[in-house]
Parts: structure tokens; sequence; C-alpha cells
């Protein structure tokens, strides 16, 4: 639902970081436990980048699994987040990734620097 | 062409003010909690109850998208409060809540309770500078919302299941709920409790007292 703002947050992060340039492409991470939606985020991160003068940049967005850190010393990749560790079935467990959004990659337009 | 490989964290800037109002908390002594849950699953009437243990004591934080009425719900109950209307936002975020920290007179407050916006998704991901966020939720919306919802009980440092006096009246498995809330974070201290007739506060108070007396 605020999916706008956080568009607008990834733009600015972005500008602060091309210096102008226009951007080719950006590559997104969110991760499934966010709370964010990959395909409105698509959508109003094209949106400000054209309201912000940073082009029409290809958007990839890669979503992820949350990441465990089980007691028993398994890290894995959670699909299912109410079934319980792969080796001992535990719930004992540390989420170490994909509770966030993260900026992975910019490609600008603009001069090797 | 420039390529970039990057890991820009873009919660950082929030994270960074909610780090700075969690400093000033710590620094007096105050439990903060981020009260988090459905529109109407009774997250002002469980302060309002909670209210009556701790006195003065106790600060609140009320957000809503329109209206001050939870604040003065909170006041005519003699706690100190401070409204925040988010004007639409479906969540608090860590400016205005450092806002609304400074207009509290702290002097007497060992517990500040942060309600936030009635939501059960947006409010989730978001940090406040609390201790610990407190989910709520009530018979009537069904046993299956912390299965339905993970990404706010995974979160969850504790969980209130309110509203435990309409069991007669509901298919309600409070087994079924608390089951998935501790698988979803296994720590979770799981609170059944009615904060109209007072069944299961007892646990709530001595849960709040216990973090309050580890600050």
């Amino acid at each position: 639902m605020h999916e706008l703002s956080i568009a607008g947050a990834i733009c600015d992060a972005v500008k602060e970081h091309a210096g102008g340039d226009d951007i080719a492409l950006l590559r997104i991470e969110v991760g499934t436990l966010s709370g964010v939606l990959a395909d409105a985020l698509d959508f109003c991160i094209r949106e400000v980048a054209r309201a912000e003068g940073l082009g029409e940049p290809e958007i990839v967005i890669d979503q992820i699994a949350p990441r465990c850190l089980c007691a028993c010393g398994l890290e894995y990749d959670c699909t299912e987040i109410l079934e319980g560790c792969p080796s001992c079935g535990g719930f004992d467990r540390e989420v170490t990734a994909g509770m966030d959004v993260l900026i992975r990659e910019i490609q600008t337009e603009g001069e090797e620097k | 062409m420039s390529r970039t490989k990057a890991q820009i964290d873009i919660a950082a800037k929030n994270r960074t003010l909610a780090a700075e109002s969690r400093g000033v908390l710590r620094g007096r002594g105050i439990f903060t909690v981020n009260l988090i849950g459905s529109p109407g699953c009774g997250k002002t009437s469980l302060l309002e109850a909670t209210a009556r243990h701790f006195g003065e004591r106790m600060a609140v934080i009320e957000g809503d998208i329109k209206t001050d009425l939870d604040a003065k719900r909170i006041e005519a109950a003699g706690i100190q409060a401070v409204q925040i209307e988010t004007g639409g936002a479906c969540h608090l975020d860590a400016a205005q809540v450092a806002g609304a920290i400074a207009r509290l007179d702290l002097e007497s407050v060992e517990i500040l309770f942060i309600e936030n916006v009635g939501n059960l998704v947006c409010p989730s991901s978001v940090d406040l500078g609390e201790d610990v966020k407190v989910a709520v939720v009530s018979l009537p919306e069904g046993d299956e919302k912390p299965a339905k919802y993970p990404a706010l009980f995974v979160r969850a440092g504790a969980v209130v299941i309110n509203k435990t006096d309409l069991l007669p009246y509901l298919d309600y498995s409070i087994e079924r709920a608390a089951a998935d809330c501790r698988k979803l974070s296994n720590k979770a201290v799981v609170m059944p409790l009615s904060c109209r007739t007072g069944e299961g506060m007892d646990m709530w108070i001595s849960y709040l007292e216990g973090a309050i007396a580890s600050r």
C-alpha cells in the first residue's frame, strides 16, 4: 500500500548515486516478508523515475524468500514460513534476510567514472 | 555505461531516526512497545485497561489516519497521550514518532506505547524505535490471521489474542492461533485475554512489568 513512498526513497538514493545521469537499469531486491508488492513497486518506480528526470530505466525486481538460521545450525531458504526446519523440523530460528527492500545494482547511461 | 553493484537499504534513513529515538528512550530507562493490529481489534481498549495498572508511569503515542478520538480516550483514562494523524498513510514512521516523543513529558514515564495505524500489513516492517513489536489480534477476525499475515508475526516479540470473552459465540481456536504465532516467532509470548472483562490481563501486566524491570 505504501509502494509509492518506497519508490520515492529508491529514486532519492539512486539520484544521489547517479549524479544527474540517466539510469539504464535498476535491480531491486524485495524480501517476501518486507510487506512490499513487487508489481506495485515496479509501477511506482517507473512513474517516480520519470517524474524525477531519471529516464526510463529497465527495472528488475528479484523477490527473495526469507533466509532462516535454525538453532540446529542449518541455514535455509524458507519458502513456506509455517513449515519447520528441513533438517530438524524445529522453529527455533532467526530470519536473517528476506525482510527488506534493497537496491542491488544501478546502471547509468553516462561515461565510465 | 557505468555499473554499480550496491546494497542500499531503502529503510536506512528511517532506521537511523528510529535508533536515535531508541537511544533517547532507553537512556531514560523507558520500555517502548509498538502495538500493531487490525482496525477494531481492541488496541485502544487494551491501553485503557492497561492504564488502570500503570497510571502516570505510562504514556501513549496514538497513530490514526484521521481524528484524535483515540488520544482523547487515553487522556480520559488519565494517561498522557499525543495523537499523530497521518492524513492517509497506512503506518507510522520514525520521524513522526520522534516528533511525538518530543511533545511528551517523560519525567515519570517507564513504559511508552506507540499505537500504530490499524493495519496488519504495512506497519510491520517500519522501525519506530521500539523495544518490541506487540501484535494484537481478536477473536472475531478468525484464528488464521497469524498464518495469513506472517510479516507482522515473524517480527512480534509478543502477541495479544484479545476478546476471549467472545469465545462461546465464535469458532475460534486459541490453540491454533497460538501455535501459528510460535511457529512464526519462536520466542513470542502469546497472551489470550479480554481487556473488557479483565480475564488474562494479569499475564499481560506481568509481561510488561518484567520488561520494565529488565530495562
